[in-house]
């Protein structure tokens, strides 16, 4: 096979169709770094619309989480593919008196919860405000959380939980993330927006 | 030739053909003793001592429904002067090889002390506290089988934990020897073994070939004077450094020959599945103790019983004789007095007759038998030794052998009202106050001129002027009729006639006198209503219901009632969709007469309830009403039957198990195309632990194509349609599942 | 002494032509043909025999695997340089600043930013396909373009070879550091190590093929500049098909009797794709060279 060589004196230069086509390049890797970008916020931020016109609760949850009516509160949603603890969003209702403000309330949260939760441990309160600007409160937690089967090995995992709580039109509205700790943070914004797409 | 091997190897395939076939249903029809063992747990009741636990007693349990509930014995979970302790621990079969581990607390929800039977409810984890509605995992259960099917030689398995050393759950297996007779459980009261079935075995279960529970194996509490019992030191319970006589022991118990049939517990489970608490509001909930000692008299034999009471009383039975019944009045007898038979043939003790130590199931005074029919009894002089507390109270001998001896009888004793062409009219054994009372009695084998008596009593006491010494002249065979005819007329209250013959006693029967008469029969109650109200106050002035719409928070039962002597045994029975749930057997206490006697039921589900109005046996009225749909829900966890699904969830590149990792089972109802992640469409889901292992806590239908879905945060998602099960499949089915990273 | 001297006059002897180069695609074929046979080994000794090792011998043993591809090229492509008369020079620097690179950059933007654990695997096939090629196939395709093109491009490349050389060594360098944090990460058995390490190798070499074939066509050809960018693009999406398929070809569907996973059905598929791509990559070079010789013998 014959050699075909070029003068490497000329090597530096770059006509201008090359190096357009450089530049050329990194504008498509850059779409396509976007695209990517895109499609990773789709997937993640994929939602599913709950409606339940008894409690008048309209929200968008995660695609792919687990919906439960089932139990004494009005939705909650499970990250079942999570490895861990399942991420939990709830949303539940209590009655009110006119009496009734947010601290009973939430004394009344702990109160329960502190007979069937394992270690739970009340780290603050705090002022809330939702998206309408309605003032709320909210309380943060922790416990401990292990699979209940007696017959396997579970372990335990610390669980950092948010309630945010309401009293608006003669009901009290609580709105729950819990989430393991380790993933707290990371997983936090999910509720921000589920908080923000929630219609009552 | 060719031919010929041919031939050979077609028989000799298909005789291995058919030895495995045969073997495979073989062990199929085998049950599935390591669900059992799951399912038998190990309970401590314990005592709090500072910041500490004192085992106070121990016994086997069962955890007989889907929710918690545990079947056991009350003598070792009931607090009393032995078993002192309030808090009752549950450990459980983690690993089959290796001793229960305590994961939970429970409380009684439903006991009879009397029957030795307790059902405990897991209401709380290790640590206290509360476990939330809902959320404890399903358990493994197990099935209650039918005790009235059992036979004798029939081969039981009996599953429990043979002491409170390292030994895992274990099995024990036997045959059924015999039935023994008593009045609260009618031909059979108990079962007896020859099984060596360990003193901790108590509380724990005895299985027919098909698996199902079908009796209890009970023991005694322990006393002083039992002498079999042993009373274990195992821990430091005074906390003074040492481990001697100065600590409590924790009592053992000797090796048991009883179980109590498991149709005595029905009702019971019955009422704690379905968190139905009743309550006699018109009587005080504590009753008053007897102050004299227990004791036992007047003891006899009869071939047989009718209605609870002798046919006629024997002094010695032919050969071949296989009825015989100890009958004896009794007093002062409570729930917690342990009784025993120990029953000799020619000086050897036979063991088969005999009952072991057990608990006293009947009232507080009465008369008592213990039994069996349809068992042969061999020749000899047989000693019937009754002991209470440990204690000799009395005793009798009986002779069987011989041929059937020609000897004049009275039997068949029964009581009415005699109407003018002398035919008694009546119930037989309950007759409404009045003048008059008569007794109608077979005769044979008399003679005319012989020395015959009656007598009567009225509440133990002779009646002065009843008895009447008489020389027979009715003939050799027939039926004949004395009447009571007392001063004052027939008061309420327990009668009781005995006749003579030639001074020895032939018959005895007795009777109740209660309630206005209305023809032959008592009005003993009446007007049994139900009715709902806001407080029992309110209840009392409330018209009556027979049907509720919607499910109410208390359901109150009233009834008037009339004439009735206090001591007169009663008995109330409750029933939802016609299955027994609460009975309730005791001498009356409050006044003679009155209105609205009071029982609230709280929180009772759909269905039909009906409450039962009973004296000596005999049912006076009864009363219906419906709530709901009128029908208890079907609850679809509380089958047992079903193949358990478990495995292990590893991780395909490291063989490791993957923990957290949830499995999810989709209802046969939708496919994976259809499921939209709404929990209704879910049958069970299954979280694997830190070693990747998972169990369902719901065993799976054959023949049901589930949907199968597990998705995990960087492995690829598995799903699969028509997860299918058959009979062929592995009974439970063990399966590991490999997930591949992404 | 007597001379005797011949008068004739003879014509010098004949110089052999000595190529002045390594030849590349001997070298890339002895060193893929090495990987595929040390990888059907290793899956057979621990897929198919079942010999499993201990723990800590297992990650001894494939920390020595992640080595393999870099033993290999060593050996074939970056030693046999000195024995040249004009060797291809920064090989090793191209191989080192891609492992960097992909160890700074690479890794944190798929595993971070992307995050492509959370979403991918429950994508459907096509979104899978389209996921991988604009997450990691672009990223991967980005990083190696941008290091050859700023250490060697133009001024190393004398011929349409030389492409091939260098991104070759991108893809070395960029594949062992991707090996080392899955297997740090993972910690898997040594047999699905190979797979993993093969795995890599192969989808770096492919879409590096593609990566060389662009550059030699932009620098030797000339083309319109919308042929880069595409081959780039192209290249991405080869990391985009290629990656699913050997996970997806390495899940087994579930029964009742449970599943196992089937690393000899990906491995298959990995020697077909990277059989196939060189082959492609050899051929359209091979054009592109007659091409050029044609082009060069009628201007002369």
């Amino acid at each position: 096979m014959s050699i075909l060589e070029v003068n490497i004196s000329n090597n530096s230069q770059l006509t201008q169709r090359q190096r357009w086509s450089i530049y050329l390049s990194y504008i498509v890797i850059l779409i396509f770094l976007y695209i990517g970008f895109s499609l990773r916020q789709s997937s993640l931020n994929r939602v599913t619309m709950y409606t339940n016109l008894e409690a008048g609760i309209t929200a968008l949850y995660p695609a792919r989480w687990l919906l439960d009516e089932t139990g004494d509160y009005v939705l909650r949603v499970r990250d079942m593919s999570n490895r861990g603890f399942k991420t939990v969003i709830q949303v539940s209702t209590l009655p009110v008196t006119p009496d009734t403000v947010e601290r009973n309330l939430l004394d009344r949260l702990s109160l329960n919860r502190s007979q069937t939760f394992i270690d739970y441990t009340i780290l603050g309160y705090s002022d809330y405000f939702l998206p309408d600007e309605t003032p709320a409160i909210a309380m943060s937690y922790t416990f401990v959380s292990r699979d209940a089967s007696p017959f396997l090995e579970g372990v335990s995992t610390v669980v950092v939980g948010l309630d945010i709580l309401t009293i608006q039109r003669g009901q009290a509205l609580i709105m729950t993330f819990r989430a393991d700790s380790n993933t707290y943070e990371q997983t936090l914004p999910i509720f921000e927006q589920f908080i923000q797409d929630i219609d009552y | 030739m060719i031919q010929l091997v041919r031939f050979l190897k077609i028989s000799f395939l298909l005789l291995f053909v058919t030895t495995v076939m045969s073997s495979m249903a073989q062990s199929a029809s085998e049950f599935d003793i390591n669900r059992i063992k799951r399912a038998t747990v190990f309970i401590y009741q314990a005592r709090n001592q500072g910041n500490n636990l004192i085992i106070t007693c121990v016994s086997t349990g069962t955890i007989v429904s889907y929710d918690g509930l545990i079947l056991t014995n009350a003598h070792s979970t009931v607090r009393d002067s032995i078993c002192n302790g309030d808090t009752i621990i549950v450990a459980i079969n983690v690993d089959l090889n290796e001793p229960p581990i305590p994961k939970y607390r429970a409380e009684i929800a439903q006991v009879d002390e009397g029957l030795d039977i307790a059902l405990l409810q897991i209401t709380r984890e290790l640590d206290g506290r509360l476990i939330a509605d809902g959320t404890l995992p399903t358990l493994p259960f197990v099935e209650i089988g039918d005790s009235s099917e059992v036979t004798i030689d029939q081969n039981i398995t009996v599953v429990g934990y043979t002491n409170i050393d390292n030994q895992p759950v274990g099995i024990t297996r036997g045959t059924i020897t015999a039935f023994i007779s008593e009045p609260r459980g009618g031909d059979r009261s108990w079962f007896k073994t020859r099984s060596t079935i360990p003193g901790t075995m108590s509380g724990g279960g005895a299985y027919n070939s098909q698996g199902q529970l079908i009796g209890i194996p009970t023991t005694a509490p322990i006393t002083l004077s039992n002498s079999d019992a042993s009373c274990k030191f195992i821990e430091d319970s005074n906390l003074d450094g040492f481990i001697n006589n100065n600590d409590q022991c924790i009592p053992i118990g000797g090796f048991i020959s009883s179980i109590r049939p498991s149709n005595f517990a029905r009702s019971l489970i019955r009422g704690a599945s379905l968190g139905l608490n009743v309550d006699i509001l018109t009587i005080p909930d504590v009753r008053p103790n007897p102050i004299d000692p227990p004791k036992f008299s007047r003891l006899f034999f009869s071939p047989s019983v009718v209605n609870g009471l002798p046919s006629t009383v024997v002094g010695s039975l032919p050969a071949n004789t296989n009825s015989l019944y100890l009958f004896f009045d009794y007093e002062n007898m409570t729930s917690e007095t342990v009784y025993e038979l120990r029953v000799t043939r020619d000086g050897v003790p036979d063991s088969i007759f005999s009952l072991p130590p057990v608990r006293w199931s009947g009232s507080q005074r009465g008369l008592w038998y213990i039994g069996s029919r349809d068992q042969p009894w061999a020749n000899g002089v047989y000693e019937f030794n009754l002991l209470i507390n440990g204690f000799a109270a009395d005793s009798e001998t009986v002779i069987i052998g011989g041929g059937a001896a020609v000897t004049p009888t009275f039997s068949n004793v029964v009581f009415g009202l005699l109407d003018l062409q002398g035919n008694i009219l009546g119930n037989g054994y309950v007759l409404p106050t009045g003048s008059i009372a008569s007794a109608r009695f077979v005769y044979a084998n008399m003679i005319d001129g012989t020395n015959w008596t009656s007598l009567w009593y009225f509440n133990g006491q002779e009646i002065i002027g009843s008895r009447t010494n008489e020389v027979w002249s009715g003939g050799e065979n027939g039926s004949t009729v004395v009447n009571l005819r007392p001063q004052g007329g027939l008061f309420p209250g327990t009668y009781r006639l005995e006749l003579y013959i030639n001074n020895a006693l032939s018959a005895t029967s007795d009777f109740v006198v209660a309630g206005a008469q209305e023809g032959p029969l008592p009005i003993i109650f009446s007007n049994a209503r139900y009715t709902i109200a806001q407080s029992p106050f309110e209840a009392l002035n409330t018209p009556k219901v027979t049907s509720l719409p919607n499910s109410v928070d208390v359901l109150y039962a009233l009834f008037d009632w009339q004439q009735i002597a206090p001591g007169t045994v009663w008995t109330v029975r409750w029933l939802v969709d016609g299955e027994l749930f609460f009975e309730l057997t005791e001498p009356w206490i409050t006044t003679e007469s009155g209105k609205n006697f009071l029982l609230s039921l709280d929180n009772p589900p759909d269905g039909t309830y009906t409450v039962e109005l009973l004296v000596n046996d005999l049912k006076i009225t009864e009363a219906t009403a419906s709530v709901g749909i009128g029908q208890l829900a079907i609850d679809r966890f509380a089958e047992a039957d079903g193949t358990p699904f478990g495995g292990v969830v590893i991780d395909a590149a490291t063989q490791n198990g993957i923990p957290n990792v949830s499995i999810i089972l989709i209802r046969e109802d939708f496919s994976i195309s259809d499921f939209v992640w709404d929990q209704e469409q879910v049958f069970a889901i299954a979280t694997t632990d830190r070693n990747g292992n998972f169990q369902f806590d719901r065993p799976l239908v054959l023949d049901t194509p589930y949907s199968l879905v597990i998705e995990a945060n960087g492995y690829l998602p598995i799903t699969i349609d028509g997860f299918e099960l058959d009979a062929e499949s592995l009974n439970p089915l063990i399966i590991t599942i490999e997930l591949v990273h992404d | 002494m007597t001379q005797i001297f011949d008068n004739r006059i003879i014509a010098p002897p004949t110089e052999d032509e000595v190529y002045p180069y390594r030849r590349v695609w001997r070298s890339i074929t002895i060193q893929v043909c090495i990987m595929i046979l040390i990888s059907v080994v290793i899956m057979l000794i621990g897929e198919i025999f079942g010999i499993q090792l201990d723990r800590s011998i297992n990650l001894i043993v494939s920390g020595i695997l992640i080595f393999s591809p870099v033993i290999l090229w060593l050996l074939f492509s970056v030693f046999p340089e000195s024995r040249v008369l004009e060797p291809r020079k920064n090989l090793l620097t191209v191989a080192i600043i891609s492992g960097l690179a992909g160890s700074a950059i690479g890794i944190p933007l798929v595993e971070e930013f992307f995050q492509i654990d959370r979403w991918l695997p429950l994508e459907t096939a096509m979104q899978r396909i389209l996921g991988f090629t604009f997450t990691v196939g672009i990223v991967d395709c980005a990083l190696k373009f941008v290091i050859v093109r700023y250490i060697v491009f133009p001024q190393n490349i004398r011929m349409r070879t030389d492409t091939i050389a260098y991104c070759v060594a991108s893809s070395i360098g960029y594949s062992f550091v991707a090996n080392l944090y899955l297997i740090s990460e993972i910690q898997p058995t040594y047999s699905i190590a190979m797979l993993y390490i093969f795995s890599n190798y192969t989808i770096q070499l492919a879409s590096s093929m593609v990566i060389a074939y662009g550059l030699s066509e932009t620098y030797f050809n000339n083309p319109i500049p919308i042929m880069l960018p595409i081959s780039i693009g192209f290249a991405a999406l080869v990391v985009g098909i290629i990656s699913p398929f050997v996970s997806g070809l390495m899940n087994s569907p579930i029964t009742t009797s449970g599943n196992a996973d089937r690393p000899i059905a990906s491995l298959g598929f990995l020697i077909a794709v990277l059989i196939l791509s060189l082959g492609l990559t050899f051929f359209f070079y091979t054009v592109a060279q007659e091409r050029d010789q044609k082009i060069v013998a009628s201007n002369d």
